[in-house]
């Protein structure tokens, strides 16, 4: 590695440190800032003085977050519609990409054209919403969990790491009598825990972040998940009725400012948490093979 | 006789040996069938139900109705919004947006994972990338609520910054002409990082013998970059490339609507916003239908056009 020793490639080095650092910078800078502005005294919010740090240190918007019935019905919506949607979507996903890892199995290319093409081409707004309503699921918790349940990227990423374990392990399974539903269960989940891992981690997000689908399908507010009550106070609709219904006084002593910041911030910490435990499975294998199969 | 004894049992074997084959293949591979039965259910209802429910363009909804439609009425609807000058500029728009979108989103990603290459410590690397891909993971209303927080005309820490040296607060958020801008910027910084990944792989995988064998030649970092490792990762740039021209026309349609008021609208609207706006909102299904039905044509065209050249040119398709 000789051109690491010459000049003009250390004055690079340089240069791509900085890049870097501001790089960083400018990803985590919005986040500081608003949880510096959460934690903040509404005078100091508004006189412009919060950058990257709180001033007049309080934790009021978080007290009357959780002391919001509303936030906290979304939040257990939100935990409601993550844990089925992610449990059906996984076991859709599996279900269907096992046989699908199958090359000898008749009419699996068809299948797979099948899949590959909705992946291209889908039906769209309106005749997605009339399916999801002529099924009769409008205003059903399942209105939100089953029309999306398999996402076709996710299902070639299963279906590839599926065709990665090697024939002999599951012959050796078939040989001492195991059917393949058994060697999918006892063998094949066992040894794919890192495409596993990784999916249940995209799935959990979808999940938790998604406020679309609720919007259209599901009319009644009480099932509304968290992110649909972000929504509405990001478009600022829900303001007001957030004030009065935590006693309309509150909102003088408090800006609004900071608990927008506070309600964004207890959104986000689900993903935050997730998100060390399954992030080490984003190998460079389960991605690269993905974008290759 | 004693040779047609012998015969028998085979003779009277009911089931040609093909046949036999074919049964115990059945018999064997039954199950995958089985596990296949429920998400073909899944297909045909929700990803196909959809699919043939376009026909709904060319057909009248009447409320109440069935989802495909009651009668035949042709083309009407997409000379309806042929005619429709909120179309054409949900068009524009859409274009616009999407063209610039790519051009900045796309090259991004790569530049900065070659950054991210030349760093040498592990660790350091690693701690770049996850800081870099976590925006990819915060749901888009949570980003918008950080856009309009960070921008706001009243307490927004940008427009504070620009009052301290003397310019009037801006409403970013509500100005047709910034738009595109705050679109973009946020694009790049949720995805940037996560889009990166899959090149820093591909960089990773670049046989160093490549490296060895170059420096041997007297090639100098810049150099090797431009002849040895863009050459290699062209493969993964070219597969990127045709997934993002393939999804082109399909722009973040909830990060839009969210950032959509009616004073920013002569940019803002889109196509999705404006089969979101027909269809859920004023109810005209039939006439939203066939707008997204012309979006999502011109959308399939574009990745088959972007598959179709690539293949020609450098042999890398996905299908």
């Amino acid at each position: 590695m000789l051109y690491r020793k010459t000049k003009s490639y250390r004055v690079f080095m340089v240069f791509n440190f900085c890049i870097l650092s501001l790089v960083m910078i400018a990803i985590a800078f919005p986040f500081i800032h608003l949880i510096s502005v959460s934690f903040s005294e509404s005078a100091a919010i508004l006189g412009g003085k919060v950058v990257a740090w709180p001033i007049g240190f309080n934790i009021d918007a978080y007290l009357r977050i959780f002391d919001h019935p509303t936030i906290l019905q979304g939040f257990k919506n939100s935990l409601i519609q993550t844990v089925l949607g992610t449990t059906i979507g996984l076991f859709m996903t599996i279900i269907c990409a096992y046989p699908l890892s199958k090359t000898f199995l008749k009419g699996r290319k068809a299948f797979v054209l099948i899949v590959m093409f909705t992946m291209f081409f889908s039906g769209g707004l309106i005749p997605t919403y009339l399916v999801v309503k002529s099924v009769g699921l409008i205003d059903t918790i399942w209105a939100v969990v089953i029309p999306f349940c398999i996402t076709p990227y996710y299902l070639l990423l299963m279906m590839t790491f599926f065709q990665g374990i090697p024939e002999s392990v599951e012959e050796a399974a078939m040989v001492d009598g195991l059917n393949p539903l058994q060697i999918l269960f006892k063998i094949v989940i066992p040894l794919s825990k890192p495409v596993i891992a990784a999916i249940t981690m995209f799935l959990i997000v979808y999940y938790w972040n998604n406020w679309f689908n609720s919007m259209i399908y599901l009319n009644s507010s009480d099932m509304h998940p968290v992110m649909m009550i972000v929504r509405n106070i990001v478009a600022g609709a829900d303001l007001a009725s957030m004030g009065s219904g935590i006693g309309q006084n509150d909102l003088t002593t408090l800006s609004s400012a900071s608990l927008k910041a506070a309600v964004i911030m207890v959104t986000t910490i689900p993903v935050v948490c997730v998100f060390p435990f399954a992030q080490k499975h984003f190998a460079k294998g389960v991605m690269l093979g993905a974008v290759k199969g | 006789m004693n040779n047609a004894a012998a015969s028998q049992p085979r003779s009277t074997d009911p089931m040609p040996r093909a046949k036999r084959a074919g049964r115990s293949y059945w018999r064997r591979n039954y199950y995958y069938y089985v596990l296949l039965a429920l998400p073909l259910l899944y297909f045909a209802i929700f990803r196909y139900g959809p699919i043939f429910g376009n026909i709904l363009a060319f057909r009248r909804y009447t409320p109440g109705g069935p989802p495909y439609g009651t009668e035949w009425v042709g083309l009407r609807y997409f000379r309806m919004f042929m005619e429709d000058p909120n179309f054409w500029l949900a068009f524009k728009n859409t274009i616009l947006l999407s063209v610039m979108n790519l051009c900045i989103s796309f090259p991004l990603p790569i530049i900065f994972a070659l950054l991210i290459n030349e760093i040498m410590g592990a660790r350091l690397k690693r701690f770049i990338q996850i800081i870099s891909y976590f925006p990819n993971f915060i749901s888009i209303v949570v980003v918008v609520g950080l856009i309009k927080e960070l921008l706001s005309p009243t307490n927004g820490i940008v427009n504070k910054v620009l009052e301290s040296i003397g310019i009037d607060p801006i409403f970013f958020v509500n100005q047709p002409e910034w738009f595109r801008f705050i679109y973009i910027s946020s694009d790049v910084w949720q995805y940037m990082g996560w889009n990166a990944v899959i090149f820093v792989a591909a960089l990773a995988s670049v046989d160093t013998q490549l490296y060895e064998a170059s420096e041997l030649d007297g090639a100098g970092r810049w150099k090797q970059t431009l002849h040895v490792t863009i050459p290699q990762i062209l493969p993964t740039i070219s597969v990127v490339f045709i997934i993002s021209l393939g999804s082109l026309l399909s722009l973040g349609f909830e990060k839009v609507l969210l950032l959509y008021t009616a004073s920013n609208s002569a940019t803002s609207d889109i196509i999705d916003t404006f089969v979101f706006r027909m269809g859920l909102e004023n109810n005209n299904y039939s006439y939203a239908t066939a707008a997204g039905l012309f979006g999502g044509m011109i959308g399939f065209a574009l990745v088959s056009a972007a598959n179709y050249i690539s293949r020609k040119l450098s042999g890398v398709s996905l299908y």
